[in-house]
């Protein structure tokens, strides 16, 4: 099943905090939109994004970003999250895929 | 609570925090911090605590700003001498973020009205500068059970300590009782080197933060800085079974 809730809050710049979720038997994707924006905004969104998830869920990150690109699986490795693997649909557009551990 | 796009920007470097994050944010937002002396070390734990966002911030202070202060109370400035300090204090904090609620008592603290002022925090930090006013403080915080952040500074060194009522030391069990008037040190008679100030005040907010964040702080700990031996030490204090404000739990 897919839908789509707000993360934290609508905010003005609706794109980016919109997320979309598919509800998984154990644990949920959850898409997080972060495309047009610049370090370290990138990170914060994310950041604030796989806070509201359960542990277990996945959060994809859409972005398209290079320094991010480069910084989001190191800083997310940081934090204690592991960190899935990047994805790229198209070759200025990435999806990396956290798991929430802690 | 949903941070605004101003707020996320605004703390963004906390946010970013594996310690504090979002979710750490939230919660010193949604937390009430009292200091007492808006001074020296009151100045920079008053604009830390603003600054990052406490919800509530409230100060107790009934002083006038004079020409003395201004090289370590740097909430003030040369314009302020004279002014009373919680109107220059207030005017100051206020315009550094208006998400925090700012409450002033212009007054001195003693037994009859801290209750009063105690009861809206959950956290107590003592920036005053005399012996007096810090057993005073001390026994209140016991008594109506506020943790308590205390600090003080002389010449180049200061102390910190964290009291959490009943449960670890309090500054009764360590310091018996005033030191004799003829010898009292103070930074009015003995001087005080301005950025020791600053450190202390800085430890103290660090302390009152992770105590709010529920991380680990100095708990059970007196320590000690130093600044011209640039030492700093961490002595392990267990409480007084005498103690005459903290005994009976």
């Amino acid at each position: 099943m897919e839908k789509y809730r707000y993360l934290y809050g609508v905010s003005k710049e609706v794109g980016f905090t919109k997320v979309r979720i598919m509800e998984g038997k154990d644990n949920n994707i959850y898409v997080v939109d972060i495309r047009g924006l610049v370090c370290p905004y990138t990170l914060i969104k994310a950041k604030l994004a796989l806070e509201e998830l359960k542990i277990g869920d996945i959060l994809e990150i859409h972005l398209d970003n290079i320094a991010a690109l480069r910084n989001l699986p190191t800083a997310f490795i940081y934090y204690g999250q592991e960190y899935l693997g990047t994805e790229a649909i198209s070759d200025s557009e990435w999806i990396i895929k956290i798991r929430k551990k802690e | 609570m949903d941070f605004s796009e101003e707020q996320i920007l605004r703390y963004s470097r906390h946010i970013l925090l594996r310690e504090i994050g979002g979710v750490g944010q939230r919660k010193l937002l949604s937390s009430s911090v009292l200091v007492i002396g808006a001074g020296g070390l009151g100045s920079i734990v008053l604009m830390y605590l603003t600054g990052f966002g406490i919800g509530r911030v409230g100060f107790v202070e009934s002083d006038n700003v004079d020409l003395s202060n201004l090289p370590r109370q740097i909430l003030y400035t040369t314009k302020d001498v004279g002014r009373k300090k919680i109107e220059a204090a207030y005017q100051r904090l206020q315009d550094m973020n208006s998400d925090v609620k700012i409450d002033v008592f212009d007054k001195r603290l003693n037994e009859n009205n801290a209750e009063d002022i105690f009861k809206y925090y959950d956290l107590i930090v003592d920036c005053t500068d005399n012996f007096e006013s810090r057993f005073l403080i001390n026994r209140l915080s016991v008594k109506f059970k506020k943790p308590l952040i205390s600090g003080a500074v002389v010449r180049f060194e200061g102390n910190v300590m964290l009291v959490i009522p009943y449960k670890t030391f309090c500054y009764n069990c360590i310091f018996e009782e005033p030191p004799n008037q003829i010898c009292i040190e103070t930074c009015s008679n003995s001087g005080v080197f301005a950025p020791v100030v600053g450190t202390i005040a800085s430890i103290m907010t660090t302390e009152a933060v992770k105590f709010i964040l529920g991380l680990q702080t100095i708990e059970g700990h007196l320590l000690i800085y130093n600044g011209l031996l640039a030492e700093m030490r961490r002595i392990k204090v267990k409480r007084d079974e005498n103690c005459l404000v903290c005994k009976n739990s």
